[in-house]
């Protein structure tokens, strides 16, 4: 057991990396300092970062709320225009009634609309 | 050991992968059997290393961190892996190193040990590799020092088992 254990021991023993792998970790890493270096300094502190996702979150928030508000009052809007339309078609189609009446009374022809304020008959 | 990033820290940091290099690329190479993917690994592990080298103690502390770190790494990458049934005669060699027993018998043993299960291989390596204590395996890998004992000894059994199989394979 002990022989086998010891051919293990050298089977497994360490083993240096392929050439270069030292300085290609270095860069990485200097790469990764550039990095850092380009981040503001402010934003490297986890405190001020979470408050900067904070303070983003409620402008989107409240950008959200106020497009929703506009949107709100669009649709009134619309609305009341198309309340107004109505008013006037109602008020269109009473107008149109009295008048007919009247005419009635009077014994001209409603379908002769167009003669009653011809003018020849206008005083 | 590390009182922040500067171009002090980056010489330390620079010594401490010449000095660690071996075992990190070894530890993941003899569990991944991929050169490539060993390279791979042991950069991660270093990169990892640079961005938490404030929180290292010692040296005791950056050699446990060290193997820590490599087990785990080694490990996520054997489960990203699609799997692949090994074959003992697939196993590449990557090293120009001259070996001292008989050569051979090593390679069939790094094959032997690159077929075990992921956990049993790992504690196999550690074992014979790092020279660890039972109990060191066990604080790298998370697991109970009971099962370490017996993981270990099912493998070299395993290992030996198919060792004399294939030796006997060619003396026939």
């Amino acid at each position: 057991m002990r022989a086998f254990e010891d051919e293990l021991r050298s089977a497994l023993r360490r083993r240096e990396p392929p050439a270069g792998f030292g300085n290609r970790i270095l860069s990485r890493v200097e790469a990764e300092e550039r990095k850092a270096v380009l981040r503001p300094r402010l934003f490297r502190n986890p405190a001020v970062r979470w408050l900067a996702a904070a303070a983003m979150a409620c402008v989107l928030l409240i950008g959200v709320a106020l497009e929703r508000r506009a949107m709100e009052r669009r649709l009134q809007a619309h609305r009341a225009a198309q309340e107004a339309i109505l008013a006037l078609r109602i008020t269109r189609y009473e107008l149109n009634h009295a008048l007919d009446r009247a005419m009635r009374r009077g014994g001209r022809d409603p379908r002769q609309e167009g003669q009653i304020f011809s003018p020849k008959e206008q005083p | 050991m590390n009182d922040g990033h500067g171009p002090n820290s980056t010489h330390l940091f620079e010594s401490t992968v010449r000095q660690h290099q071996a075992m990190v690329f070894s530890l993941a190479y003899h569990f991944l059997q991929d050169a490539a993917a060993a390279e791979d690994v042991a950069q991660e592990v270093f990169v990892q290393l640079y961005r938490n080298f404030r929180s290292i103690q010692s040296p005791g502390h950056l050699r446990f961190w060290l193997r820590k770190v490599t087990v785990h790494r080694s490990l996520d990458e054997l489960r990203r892996r699609p799997p692949q049934p090994i074959s003992l005669e697939e196993v590449a060699e990557a090293s120009t190193d001259p070996a001292p027993g008989d050569p051979w018998l090593s390679a069939r043993l790094r094959r032997l040990v690159a077929a075990l299960p992921p956990k049993p291989r790992m504690v196999v390596i550690l074992r014979f590799q790092e020279d660890l204590e039972l109990r060191e395996i066990a604080d790298t890998l998370e697991m109970p020092l009971n099962t370490v004992k017996s993981c270990l000894r099912r493998a070299l059994a395993v290992l030996q088992a198919k060792l004399a199989r294939s030796v006997g394979d060619v003396k026939v």
